[in-house]
């Protein structure tokens, strides 16, 4: 039988939560407050299994093809964040690293680091 | 005819015929049958079910989760039919005109279409005039009725919407005349893109006093009567993005204006940010994907945020 934790809000394992995330991304990037509200409202999640989670999340939407973005001025507009590194566990760390330097704390809703694909960061065609 | 040695003859007949030609015989001959000693499909089937024989529990399970889905897809396609019913016989519904192989039945196509002021009846009559004249749009397919009455509906609620805040907005799609199902189809999908931009741009330069309610039901209440969430899982995301109906997507949307208060939206958000009495916060923004999405931007301890519902 499974041990892992059950979602409060919605039901299922914490797997599924995770896998399913990059399920969202064709109509926004991810964003960071999210994750965390998730981990900290669906899992009641703190510290140290609250990072693990955000890691597993990030993994996982990175699998899915999605990169670090953060929302320009306007809109609709999401640029590339290369700070963070290259390979998943960079990033990962990267994020979770800077996460922590700014007190762990939720960041508010619709700021901060996303993860997006590539039509949320690539230049749109004209016309 | 010249003489061949029937020994000849079998070997020409093995070196020239593939393989794989029983695929091709007609199904029983004796042809069909695949060279060598394999059993029929049928016969393999207690094989393959032989590890799950024993466990009864387990097929039982199985079959009640089937009786289940048969029951729900039952369900729906009454839904449909008592739709389709009720359409069938709204007094506002056109017909095919006459002339036509449908001529007199009743046809889906605008019966959802905004109802009409006296005004701008004539300009209406003579739309329908021209479109006597155009064309006639070929019987329609099941799947492209499903996805019209759904179209219809999308349209008709976002025309509705826009209406509440500006009574004489007409979409500028009511004055095509598409002449195929698809062109229809598309005109109704273009009427609920006119409609929902039209519909933030108004909310956008909206007052910032709250919207009167006496007593609004706090997000919770809204979003999950009873503890259940509305709308469906969307299939290929969490359980956060759901898909709801665009009737229970204006009953969602009106509850929650319910005593909500416009506030300056991040400038990055596509839409529009309302704060509620109870603190919570949702966004209304058009998807390119889903048209007009309600977004939970500050949730409360039952309702996370990033929680999303799109129209079906």
């Amino acid at each position: 039988m499974t041990q892992e934790p059950q979602d409060r809000i919605f039901g299922g394992p914490m797997s599924d939560v995770i896998a399913f995330m990059p399920g969202s991304l064709n109509d926004l990037p991810v964003g960071l407050w999210e994750i965390i509200d998730r981990g900290q409202k669906s899992f009641g999640l703190q510290g140290e299994a609250l990072a693990n989670f955000v890691r597993r999340c990030i993994y996982s939407l990175i699998d899915a093809g999605a990169k670090p973005v953060a929302g320009g001025n306007k809109p609709n507009q999401w640029e590339l964040q290369t700070q963070y590194g290259k390979s998943k566990q960079e990033i990962a760390e990267a994020v979770i690293a800077e996460w922590l330097r700014q007190g762990g704390q939720k960041p508010e809703p619709w700021t901060g680091v996303w993860f997006g694909l590539p039509w949320s960061y690539l230049p749109k065609k004209n016309g | 005819m010249s003489y061949i040695d029937p020994a000849a003859a079998e070997h020409l007949r093995k070196r020239w015929t593939r393989n794989d030609a029983y695929r091709f015989a007609p199904p029983g001959s004796p042809e069909a049958k695949m060279p060598g000693n394999w059993p029929s499909p049928t016969a393999l089937a207690p094989i393959v079910d032989a590890p799950f024989a024993d466990d009864a529990a387990e097929r039982e399970a199985l079959e009640r989760k089937l009786l289940q889905l048969r029951r729900e897809f039952a369900a729906l396609k009454l839904e449909y039919a008592l739709r389709r019913f009720q359409r069938k016989y709204s007094p506002d519904q056109p017909r095919v005109p006459a002339g036509n192989p449908d001529g007199g039945k009743w046809t889906s196509g605008g019966e959802n279409a905004p109802k009409e002021s006296g005004s701008d009846r004539a300009r209406s009559t003579e739309i329908s005039a021209s479109r006597r004249n155009s064309r006639p749009i070929p019987p329609l397919s099941p799947g492209q009725q499903v996805r019209l009455d759904f179209a219809n509906a999308r349209a008709q609620e976002a025309v509705a919407r826009v209406q509440q805040l500006d009574p004489n907005w007409k979409s500028s799609q009511s004055l095509t005349d598409p002449n195929s199902a698809e062109g229809l189809i598309r005109a109704k999908e273009d009427m609920t893109r006119e409609a929902d931009a039209r519909f933030l741009a108004l909310s956008r330069a909206g007052e910032d006093a709250p919207y009167p309610a006496p007593n609004p039901r706090t997000t919770a209440e809204v979003l999950a009567p009873g503890g259940q969430l509305v709308g469906d899982r969307d299939r290929s995301a969490g359980e956060n993005i759901r898909t709801i109906t665009p009737d229970q997507f204006e009953t969602i949307r009106t509850a929650l204006m319910a005593g909500a208060r416009q506030i300056e939206a991040d400038a990055r958000y596509d839409g529009v940010w309302y704060q509620r009495q109870d603190g919570t916060r949702f966004g209304l923004r058009i998807s390119s994907d889903y048209g007009l999405t309600l977004d939970v931007i500050r949730g409360d301890y039952y309702v996370p945020e990033g929680l999303r519902f799109h129209q079906r």
